[in-house]
């Protein structure tokens, strides 16, 4: 049984003729189901509950990575299990880094792959009481979001300069597996569990189920490297450090700034781990692991 | 030097970025504690405790390590004030400063290394050779 969340933004003007296509494919191939919309007094959260309440089998989310990360979390929050109840996601809008790292390049592709139905079982990441699927960011790269513009938008290599110069850093500790302390005056840190960028070398090892931590310490050599930075290609920062670790604990001044899939976040201190072979998602041939 | 400009078994240049696993600990970072790795390693920072690694290590021009050394290979460039058991080849870069008794298998110290401490090395036929004291070479 299929249960499909339509996030607001899909009613828009400019998705009405694409999501009348996939409407329409969706149902020549017997793909129908439940349909549920968000609204300002319903929430992702409770459409994504509700699904699970009726024992979905297969949960098609209808948007971005925004929503696909709110209906993960709050499924895993109450509970659901992999081998029980599939997550998808038909792309709409930006940002979707999410579903193309799954494979799913636009809406058409996603359409089919649901209808092939191939799966897989991911890892996702867990910082305190929120679970992740791409990465973290504390620091300038989180600095770089609002709760308005939750855009992973693109900056260029001048405007990455300005904001460099701009930025003050600020020092946090990082405990990595209970072994060991790493001390930094901050530029940026990132963990990755799944990349949500074109930089193949920010992957985690999955094999290990190590997560991916990099560390990037201020200095004003950085500002030679702005395009780096304006890519967000962090790795390849010359001052850049990368440790693997299963559990991560970061601490700090509260006015570090936090972002989880993009989105703003709480505060320090932080505790982040792997959860493997937490949700299974339909996944695309292009996949990214 | 020039071994740090081309890749060496898995090893990349001054970028951080590298194959999965590998570890890479910047300069201006500072490392405390006991640290081990099933991968490649990288220093070009500041460490103190322990280092572990069952593959290669490198320590950069640049690095400080206040730690007891473990590796299966390893390349030293800076500064280690610790012991350093090394299973297959150990090699002392000119610019490495060592402070410390080393155990290896194959040892290489390029002219300009500073070394003081016990040198105990194995044969091939895993026989292990008497130490030997040695100073500023």
């Amino acid at each position: 049984m299929y249960h499909y969340i339509y996030d607001s933004f899909i009613g828009e003007r400019r998705f009405r003729r694409q999501l009348a296509a996939i409407e329409h494919k969706l149902t020549e191939l017997g793909i129908v189901g439940e349909r549920e919309r968000v609204t300002p007094i319903r929430t992702v959260e409770e459409i994504m509950k509700l699904g699970l309440a009726r024992h979905a089998k297969t949960i098609v989310v209808f948007g971005n990575d925004y929503t696909f990360t709110k209906a993960l979390n709050a499924g895993l929050a109450a509970g659901m299990d992999p081998t029980e109840t599939v997550l998808a996601i038909i792309p709409f809008g930006e940002p979707n880094y999410i579903a193309k790292r799954l494979g799913l390049r636009g809406e058409a592709v996603s359409v089919q792959e649901l209808a092939a139905r191939k799966t897989a079982t991911i890892d996702v990441g867990r910082v305190n009481k929120r679970f992740f699927i791409t990465t973290v960011d504390v620091g300038f790269e989180a600095e770089h979001k609002t709760r308005r513009e939750q855009v992973l938008e693109k900056i260029s290599a001048f405007t990455a300069q300005h904001r460099i110069k701009k930025y003050k850093p600020q020092a946090v500790k990082i405990l990595i597996d209970n072994q060991y302390l790493v001390t930094s005056p901050l530029f940026n840190l990132t963990v990755v569990n799944l990349n949500n960028e074109p930089d193949d070398l920010q992957r985690a090892d999955h094999r290990e189920k190590k997560l991916r931590l990099t560390v990037v310490p201020y200095s004003e050599q950085i500002i030679n490297q702005a395009s780096l930075v304006a890519r967000r290609e962090y790795g390849r920062l010359a001052n850049a450090s990368i440790f693997w670790a299963q559990e991560i604990k970061i601490a700090g001044p509260k006015t570090v700034k936090i972002a989880t899939d993009g989105v703003l976040y709480d505060m320090l201190p932080l505790r982040i781990e792997m959860i493997p072979k937490a949700a299974k998602v339909i996944v695309g041939k292009g996949r990214a692991f | 030097m020039a071994m740090f400009q081309r890749k060496e078994e898995g090893f990349t240049s001054n970028s951080a970025a590298g194959p999965v696993g590998e570890t890479v600990v910047g300069h201006s970072v500072k490392l405390e504690g006991d640290f081990s790795s099933d991968e490649n390693v990288r220093i070009d920072g500041t460490v103190s405790g322990t280092v572990k690694t069952n593959k290669n290590l490198i320590i950069g021009e640049r690095a400080s390590v206040e730690a007891d050394v473990f590796a299966d290979n390893a390349t030293i460039a800076g500064r280690v004030n610790g012991n350093i058991d090394v299973k297959t080849k150990l090699e002392l870069l000119e610019t490495a400063r060592v402070a410390g008794d080393i155990k290896t298998g194959v040892l290489s110290i390029t002219a300009g290394a500073i070394f003081s401490g016990q040198c105990s090395m194995s044969t091939e036929q895993g026989e292990a050779v008497d130490a030997v004291k040695t100073e500023k070479k």
